[in-house]
């Protein structure tokens, strides 16, 4: 039996949300006692590969494939399925990102393997295998029993702290037999947004308050490099630019609103600037 | 084109949340319930300009009790053509999906819609299983949706940015904010969606692949401190030295 944890990348790197699901699987592996191991798609860096022993993983299965670049759903769900054959995956560890969610409920069906989506903790194997998730759009939490032999489990993104720690992970080619049938998704275009923290791998997520309106209204704090989320009853995410000094002081905002901070975890070479 | 958008029943959003029988079944008392957002204003809405565009029939489907027929006439006011509905009530995806693609098989459809999520369990799985069980590419979270004969093309956002694909039909996909804008029924499709096939079928033998255990409610907020808007440096030291979160 293993653990079977996709680590998925962006521009040759593996994800942070990725780091999160291979430390998460490789718990669950400690908790089974049975080996973690990583399956990575695409052009990714070998070193990078490696780094995944840090996280837990003591095997990486890498489909060295330039189409899966941007992973093709169906052709990825058929490299984790050979890939659960071949190791004999008993839990199958997904980030609940966006490729997560794409190819965990395929994968689901395909293996008839019982899926809890957006895990928020480690799951609770002494009578069973029970797992904690928001439900109601986080007004509530769900216990969640997966009755199937095979379990797939995808983790919510940001909720578990990711810790370095040491060893190397064993890099395998693999192959998993795929033919041009399997790539039916074509991927025309790919517009990524440069110079700018993504989202989902911000280190240290700002939220401004209502007050501040909009980006006109940004330039009174000037934090680099983190994403700025103007809070709005929907929540929508605002990307701000990076680059800039921190002010000897924080910001006064420009509203009688007080703005609000969420989620501040210092990130590397951030410390450094601020000035209180 | 034959177009199926699956539909559910959800709490509105400012239900109360709460929980019966010792926490294991959602207290429906006092719930008003609609159509899951994502569902109407995003993937049946889409499927409705198509109709009204390219000509397209417009299925709609449910699995769910008697009470989910409230939700079902409303997605037919807004346009659509005929609904299912599978007798059955169920919490898991992987069931729930099963029936879709039961009936989804024998119709043969061009494109099956599903919401990004339901606001009440949020899986986002529904779509992804119903696309394997048939053999159809799925595309997720797609925010964009063209259809020029045969050929989808579709954006969905990645991280860091957007991507956008091509895809033969027939296709799954599940779909978000920035499909397609909702509407409201109008009186004339509120009373032509009182004669709209509704018909009811019997779910097919599946297991269901997980359970709900229990339901929890997360611990009361602790009071709130609010800071005068001109004491920025105070909200500085309190962040720093009370929060620590600086």
């Amino acid at each position: 039996m293993s653990v079977i944890i996709f680590a998925d990348q962006f521009q040759e790197k593996v994800k942070k949300s990725a780091l999160e699901a291979v430390q998460y699987g490789s718990r669950i592996a400690q908790q089974l006692g049975v080996p973690a191991i990583a399956v990575a798609v695409g052009e990714v860096d070998g070193a990078e590969l490696s780094a995944l022993g840090q996280y837990g993983a003591s095997k990486v299965l890498h489909v060295a494939d330039a189409r899966l670049n941007e992973p093709e759903s169906g052709a990825v769900t058929k490299v984790m399925a050979e890939a659960v054959a071949k190791e004999n995956g008993s839990v199958i560890v997904f980030s609940h990102n966006f490729a997560g969610r794409s190819i965990a409920p395929q994968l689901s069906a395909r293996l008839k393997a019982g899926f809890v989506a957006g895990a928020i903790g480690l799951p609770d194997t002494a009578a069973g295998f029970v797992v904690k998730k928001n439900v109601f759009s986080g007004k509530a939490f769900a216990n969640v029993s997966i009755t199937t032999d095979k379990k797939i489990v995808s983790v919510m993104p940001n909720t578990f702290s990711v810790s370095a720690g040491s060893g190397t992970a064993n890099v395998e080619a693999f192959s998993a037999g795929l033919t041009d049938a399997d790539y039916r998704i074509k991927t025309v275009k790919v517009e990524t947004v440069s110079g700018e923290v993504p989202l989902t791998e911000a280190e240290i997520v700002v939220s401004g308050g209502r007050g501040l309106k909009g980006p006109e209204n940004w330039g009174s704090w000037k934090i680099s490099p983190m994403y700025w989320v103007r809070q709005r009853p929907a929540a929508v995410p605002w990307r701000m630019p990076t680059g800039a000094r921190i002010m000897s002081t924080l910001a006064r905002p420009v509203s009688p609103y007080a703005p609000t901070c969420t989620s501040l975890s210092v990130s590397p070479g951030l410390s450094s600037t601020w000035q209180a | 084109m034959k177009i199926l958008v699956c539909i559910s029943k959800t709490p509105d959003t400012t239900a109360k949340i709460a929980f019966t029988d010792n926490n294991t079944k959602f207290s429906e008392a006092g719930v008003q319930f609609i159509i899951n957002p994502y569902d109407e204003w995003y993937a049946l809405v889409r499927a409705l300009e198509l109709k009204e565009t390219q000509g397209a029939t417009v299925h709609l489907i449910t699995v769910g009790g008697a009470d989910t027929e409230a939700v079902i006439r409303k997605a037919l006011a807004l346009g659509g053509d005929e609904a299912f509905r599978v007798n059955a009530d169920s919490q898991d995806s992987y069931y729930i999906a099963s029936q879709i693609a039961a009936v989804a098989k024998q119709e043969q459809y061009d494109i099956i819609f599903t919401g990004k999520e339901t606001i009440d369990y949020n899986g986002s799985s529904v779509g992804g299983m119903v696309a394997e069980l048939l053999g159809l590419p799925f595309v997720s979270i797609a925010s964009k949706l063209d259809v020029n004969g045969t050929t989808a093309t579709l954006k969905r956002e990645i991280e860091g940015g957007e991507e956008v694909v091509e895809v033969s039909l027939p296709l799954a996909l599940s779909a978000q904010k920035g499909m397609a804008e909702a509407r409201i029924p109008n009186m004339r499709g509120i009373m032509a969606a009182r004669t709209k096939p509704l018909k009811v079928v019997e779910p097919v033998a599946v297991d269901a692949l997980t359970s709900i255990v229990s339901f929890e409610l997360p611990p009361a907020k602790a009071g709130v401190k609010l800071i005068p808007a001109d004491q920025v440096e105070e909200l500085a030291r309190l962040l720093h030295e009370e929060a620590k979160v600086i």
